[in-house]
């Protein structure tokens, strides 16, 4: 039986994760209107939503045939590649070893590419701006179909997940809906570490339930992975730091 | 199919970016996974794949540290 302790954690998680990934649809989404208008960018990436639906429809209903323990531990391995690799990256953007995320410079890049593709297609521009972005909403789509699946079918929290999700995609929409540019001041290093620890929790712990480990505190113990992963997180935050300014004392 | 391959190759960047640490990740659990089946007991499984997850990500943030450079030798000034 779930309780707040592992539904809350699932929703932020699914909800930041989200987050991150719709923003970056929508930066693309975004580029493809400025260039060609929002016709094909809403068919583009209403198609994309399509597809992705029956992706769901399709994939979703396999989920409930897996085994429990089978399922808890695939999704726990899943989650600590998946947690791992975003902490360790959003660990060193904030120790300033490689540099950070910038929307604006994606948007631009976007736009760039779309208008040289333009000139280049100009019969086919409708067509291929569409692509873009159906292609946009397609592959970050995924990675939140994914996110939803990861930390919500270990123990049938997809419905939570999937408002936590549903909800970043609304915020996205709804801010973006207002200010009509790229989310850059969206701190998105922030959210890949808070989103990295609470994965990277979740894999140990699915992981471990599914191996039969008996979690003291039981759900309460993903508390304490979150913390215990926010602390090295932070205490290598600092450790990688010192190092890249020491040369400069 | 370009498309197709986009999406798999995005997929497979969503787990896999330094493959040194993604193997690392997986070895853990094949680890965890063997222990387990041997039928160690439930707590070292859990003191095991809490250990090495916390490890390996130590590990791979040290390893991607930028060198320090060695102090000026007074002696070659």
């Amino acid at each position: 039986m779930s309780n707040w302790s592992t539904i809350a954690p699932a929703i932020t998680a699914a909800f930041l994760a989200s987050l991150v990934e719709v923003v970056e649809a929508f930066t693309i989404v975004l580029a493809v209107a400025t260039v060609r208008g929002w016709r094909p960018a809403i068919a583009g990436a209403a198609s994309g939503l399509v597809l992705l639906a029956l992706i769901v429809l399709v994939f979703g209903p396999a989920i409930d045939r897996i085994p429990i323990g089978v399922l808890q531990v695939s999704i726990g391995v899943l989650l600590l590649l998946f947690g791992m690799r975003w902490l360790r990256k959003a660990v060193l953007r904030a120790a300033g070893v490689i540099p950070l995320h910038d929307e604006e410079a994606a948007y631009r890049a976007e736009t760039t590419e779309l208008q040289d593709t333009v000139r280049r297609h100009h019969a086919r521009a409708d067509w291929l701006a569409g692509l873009a972005a159906f292609k946009a909403v397609v592959v970050e789509g995924i990675e939140v179909v994914f996110i939803v699946i990861a930390v919500g079918a270990g123990r049938g929290l997809i419905v939570p997940a999937s408002l936590g999700a549903a909800a970043a995609a609304a915020l996205v929409l709804l801010i973006g809906a207002l200010v009509h540019r790229p989310l850059a001041r969206v701190p998105e290093n922030a959210l890949k570490f808070g989103v990295g620890v609470m994965l990277s929790a979740f894999g140990v712990f699915w992981t471990g339930e599914g191996l039969g480990v008996n979690w003291p505190g039981e759900d309460l113990m993903v508390l304490g992975l979150v913390a215990a992963f926010l602390l090295l997180g932070l205490a290598l935050v600092a450790v990688v730091r010192d190092r890249s300014v020491e040369p400069a004392r | 199919m370009k498309l197709l391959a986009t999406i798999l190759r995005e997929i497979k960047g969503l787990f896999v970016e330094d493959n040194r640490f993604a193997v690392a990740i997986i070895g853990l659990a094949a680890v965890v996974i063997g222990v387990a089946g041997m039928g160690a007991p439930p707590a070292l499984t859990g003191i095991l794949l809490v250990a090495g997850s916390m490890g390996l990500l130590a590990d791979t943030v040290l390893r991607a540290r930028p060198k320090a450079k060695p102090p000026d030798d007074p002696s070659k000034a």
